[in-house]
């Protein structure tokens, strides 16, 4: 008996479970992956219809009668409600924002609405996230922003994505699925307390120990101050030595081969730490100094910015693979 | 806007709970108000306990003060405080669901009590508004983005279809599975089962109606309109009641098969339906002489053809009858006949009156008109308020104040007859009745209670006769209103309302007559009949089946016509795969247009140029941005194309 409805049961969850992926990146909710099923509610509702008509029926009360019969209808038409306001909803992927291991990745979906009607209390969850809710007006789209703790370095792929609705009363929840190819790196997590970058870090720059003394660094680079020099190029702590106002001068800080590298680090360390470890030293780097990024089989030339402090940190990322394409 | 939802709920119910709950019902949700005026925290478990414990005690006083037996209505008082105070302790949303949620169930215990007109408009009116608060529940940001009046009346209508439907043919229980015991049985209104100087008196100032009757053919004159209800034996001096229960024997009534086509009626046999309005008594009211009610019914019938229910009418009550008018002869037995010459002591002075009378007319009938005669002579007079009798009641009357309603006229009569030989008894019921020709239509109300009797003449049976009619002929011809004299007919006219209204109250009479006729006497005989002229006798659950999946089917058919609004484009293309898969050539899922194209060129070779010729269009289409003009062409060249392509593959 049990082996019977164990059979009868994996068709139902393998049918439930199949794929439902994006057509040219837009999945939509047609009639064949859409699901509906009473909620608790719904069920109370049931059962609250039948109490109404077992009275009804006792006394003989047509106008119990109407009334029940006519919620019954209500409930019907909830059905359909609920189902409409999924239907040809269309979703595709937006953005995925990386982040650190322990924090949480935030993946964007827009959700298209084509139709007039609007979709109000749409609810996405994946198994990780929190619930994501967006009401959208009629013939209008939004962006969903689901929250997928990050728990694991890599890419973290946009999990399966159950988008469900139980408008108008709760009585009924539908739900369809989304796969949607969406992937974000998950960063290590920064080695909180990390002693400072190497090289960079002075004997006689101790008493600020970190990555501000790095940026300061380099006497014989100094210049005097000029009008028009930015703020961030002068030189305050040697400005306040000397008491003259002295600007730090050439486009580059003084530093060009400031390798953070792997093989550098203890050699008893583990492979988490050790990312952990140069995690946080990129990050320390800033915008400011030139960094280049040294992993066995990985080699990142120094460079500065935004876009190379992310393409170290989805090289950490994604070690021991080469490229975080 | 819960707490609004449930006192409107439950305001109607105070029409059946007494002052005392309605009070308490009134005190709890006082309290939440409060509270939610305030802006107070929710009252703690303890206090929610407390008052928990407080409404079982009052119940429990109610219980045992009405005599041990849990009432329906205190049932339904008692879910409606606690209803109340699950308000008091919501919180989560699930609550408010579930208050929302029984706050229908308490709509419909309002109709426990009656189900008048109003009733089902207020009810549907505050259970819209209840739908409306519980999807504002669930998506407050609904408000503003959705016309939701408009959406439940959509969600109305998808509904209305299964609710007909259900409402017609849902099968209908002849017997409650359960009964709760009303808590009192007062309310019984109408005639009573005693007649006595004043009891039919105080019933002439109720404009309430007693019933409404529509006759089968023309209608009748108004001095036929006798609805004969009970027959009184024994008097006492003061009272007339009925015969004891062992004395008139009853047998099941004939029955008839409710409503429909009679079969051709003998003459002077008339048919006719009455719609008894509650009244908690066990009678019903036929024409004199009733002949057979509605088998429905189950009614029984006395050997005095007084008909009975099997219990008192405690909702509205529809069934037909045939009745006699031309009257039947029958034998008198031993035991009938010393039961209706019986006469208690005292009143010499009319027994005297009566033994003249026997004495001059051998014939019995000659001793009737000589009664009559009496009545009708000069110091008679009928009056809603006769002076009190003396304790010899029947001389008082005849000699003494001569001043009466129908009731002291009946009961002299008899007296009289009985006393001069004549078996004779009284009767009690209705008389006339107001035509509503609007509903064509009978209104009989209480104002036309009236008291009659009947003798028994060799050859002729029982025979009614009136004695208020020798006296008040206008009483029998148009009604209480103008047999009364001057300040007493103001009186009654006052009562009424004035004469412009008359039109609006029959209007609305007809209005409350066709909803108890069609709407809440809808039971299972009424069922069994509609399904009779449907041709569906005995199919219901086959028709019920049937109905529901034809409902289920037209249900899904937005969802069919939405799959057909695809683009036209991805239709043709999609028949097109189709097409070629009926030909051993099935698109693989990744296959781009082009590629499959060429591949299918390969196996179809004979229909090659066509299909590559679509698919070039078809890709132009999908993936180029083409002008209307240009889409049309293509689109054509296309369905060209895929006519020889169908053509050169067979």
């Amino acid at each position: 008996m049990r082996q019977a409805s164990a059979t009868a049961h994996r068709p139902l969850t393998a049918w439930l479970h199949r794929q439902h992926g994006p057509v040219n990146g837009v999945v939509t909710f047609d009639r064949r992956h859409l699901y509906i099923l009473p909620t608790r509610s719904g069920a109370g509702f049931g059962v609250l219809l039948v109490a109404m008509l077992l009275t009804s029926l006792n006394y003989n009360i047509s106008l119990g009668f109407a009334l029940t019969f006519l919620l019954a209808g209500i409930g019907m038409a909830c059905m359909w409600m609920a189902y409409r306001n999924l239907l040809e909803l269309a979703v595709s992927t937006g953005a995925a924002s990386p982040a650190f291991v322990g924090d949480v990745a935030v993946f964007a979906l827009n959700v298209d609405n084509a139709d007039p009607a609007a979709r109000i209390g749409l609810e996405a969850r994946t198994p990780q996230s929190e619930v994501a809710t967006l009401t959208l007006d009629g013939d209008s789209r939004g962006t969903l922003a689901l929250r997928v703790p990050a728990t694991a370095r890599g890419r973290l792929k946009l999990p399966r994505v159950t988008f469900s609705s139980r408008f108008p009363f709760g009585l009924f929840r539908v739900w369809s699925y989304a796969d949607l190819s969406l992937v974000a790196f998950v960063y290590p997590a920064p080695e909180p307390n990390a002693p400072p970058l190497p090289q960079v870090a002075r004997p006689d720059d101790a008493e600020d120990g970190t990555l501000s003394v790095a940026s300061d660094d380099g006497i014989d680079q100094l210049r005097r101050y000029r009008t028009g020099d930015p703020l961030h190029r002068i030189a305050w702590k040697h400005s306040a030595r000397t008491g003259r106002m002295l600007s730090r001068t050439g486009s580059t800080p003084r530093l060009p081969g400031c390798w953070i590298d792997w093989d550098a680090l203890p050699p008893g360390m583990d492979t988490e730490a050790r990312l952990s470890r140069l995690c946080a030293w990129v990050l320390a780097a800033g915008d400011e100094i030139e960094i280049g990024l040294r992993l066995p089989g990985v080699a990142l030339p120094p460079a500065q910015g935004a876009a190379h402090r992310r393409a170290c940190l989805e090289a950490l990322a994604v070690w021991p693979e080469r490229r975080a394409s | 806007m819960l707490m609004g939802q449930l006192a409107l709920v439950l305001a109607p119910q105070a029409r059946s709970l007494p002052v005392s709950v309605s009070l308490l019902l009134l005190v709890l949700l006082a309290w939440r108000w409060l509270l939610w005026r305030q802006r107070a925290p929710l009252p703690s478990k303890l206090m929610l306990g407390v008052s928990a414990v407080l409404v079982l005690v009052t119940a429990a006083a109610l219980v045992w003060q009405s005599g041990g037996s849990l009432g329906r209505e205190l049932c339904v008082a008692l879910l409606g405080a606690f209803v109340i105070l699950k308000l008091l302790e919501t919180r989560a949303l699930s609550d408010a669901t579930l208050v929302t949620q029984l706050s229908f169930y308490l709509l419909l215990t309002l109709y426990l009590a009656d189900q008048p007109f109003w009733l089902a408009i207020y009810s549907m009116a505050i259970g819209a508004w209840i739908l409306r608060n519980w999807l504002l529940l669930h998506h407050p940001e609904a408000r503003g983005r959705l016309a939701i009046w408009p959406l439940l009346g959509r969600m109305a209508l998808i509904g209305l279809p299964w609710a007909l439907f259900l409402f017609v043919l849902f099968p209908r229980l002849d017997h409650p599975l359960w009964r709760l015991p009303q808590s009192e049985p007062v309310g019984r209104t109408g005639i009573s089962d005693t007649m006595k100087p004043g009891s039919v008196g105080e019933l002439i100032r109720s404009p309430e109606v007693a019933f409404r009757a529509d006759i089968v053919g023309d209608p009748l004159p108004a001095s036929a309109l006798y609805w004969r209800a009970l027959v009184l034996w024994n008097y006492d001096g003061v009272a007339w009641r009925p015969a004891e229960g062992s004395m008139r024997p009853m047998r099941p009534a004939n029955g008839l098969r409710d409503e429909g086509d009679d079969p051709p009626l003998p003459a002077g046999v008339r048919a006719y339906n009455v719609t008894l309005e509650p009244n908690q008594q066990a009678w019903l009211y036929l024409l004199d002489r009733g002949l057979a009610v509605s088998g429905s019914l189950d009614a029984r019938v006395s050997a005095d053809d007084e008909f009975f229910t099997r219990a008192p009418v405690d909702r509205p009550l529809r069934y037909r009858g045939h009745s006699t008018l031309a009257g039947t002869p029958q034998p008198l037995s031993r035991r009938t006949l010393a039961l209706s010459l019986a006469l208690p002591e005292g009143n010499p002075r009319s027994r005297e009156l009566a033994g003249s009378w026997m004495a001059q007319y051998p014939d019995p009938w000659r001793r009737v008109q000589a009664a009559l005669r009496l009545f009708a002579g000069a110091p008679f007079a009928y009056t809603l308020s006769p002076p009190p009798l003396g304790k010899q009641q029947v001389d008082s009357f005849l000699f003494d104040t001569r001043r009466g309603f129908c009731e002291h006229y009946a009961s002299s009569f008899v007296f009289l007859m009985r006393a001069a030989g004549v078996p004779a008894r009284a009767v009690m019921g209705y008389q006339g009745g107001e035509y509503n020709p609007l509903g064509r239509h009978y209104i009989i109300r209480q104002s036309d209670a009236h008291a009659w009797a009947e003798v028994w003449i060799a050859g002729r049976g029982w025979v009614r006769v009136d004695p208020t009619s020798a006296v008040a002929p206008s009483r029998v011809e148009e009604g209480v209103d103008a047999a009364l004299s001057g300040d007493e007919a103001e009186a009654l006219r006052a009562l009424r309302g004035p004469a412009w209204l008359r039109d609006l109250r029959l209007g609305l009479d007809g209005l409350t007559y066709t909803w108890q006729r069609w709407v809440l006497q809808y039971d299972r005989a009424q069922q069994g009949r509609l399904l009779q002229k449907l041709g569906m006798d005995g199919q219901l659950p086959a028709l019920l089946a049937g109905g529901l999946a034809t409902l289920s089917l037209v249900a899904l058919l937005p969802l069919w016509l939405r799959q057909r609004r695809l683009d036209p484009l991805q239709a043709l293309y999609a028949r097109f795969c189709a097409l070629l898969a009926r030909h051993g050539c099935a698109r693989g899922a990744s296959e781009g247009p082009a590629d499959f194209a060429l591949r299918a060129a390969e196996a179809l070779p004979g229909a090659a140029t066509a299909l590559q010729a679509f698919t070039r269009d078809y890709i132009a289409l999908r993936y180029g941005t083409p002008d209307a003009a240009g889409r049309l062409q293509a689109m054509a060249r296309m369905r060209k194309a895929l006519m020889l392509v169908r053509r050169q593959v067979r």
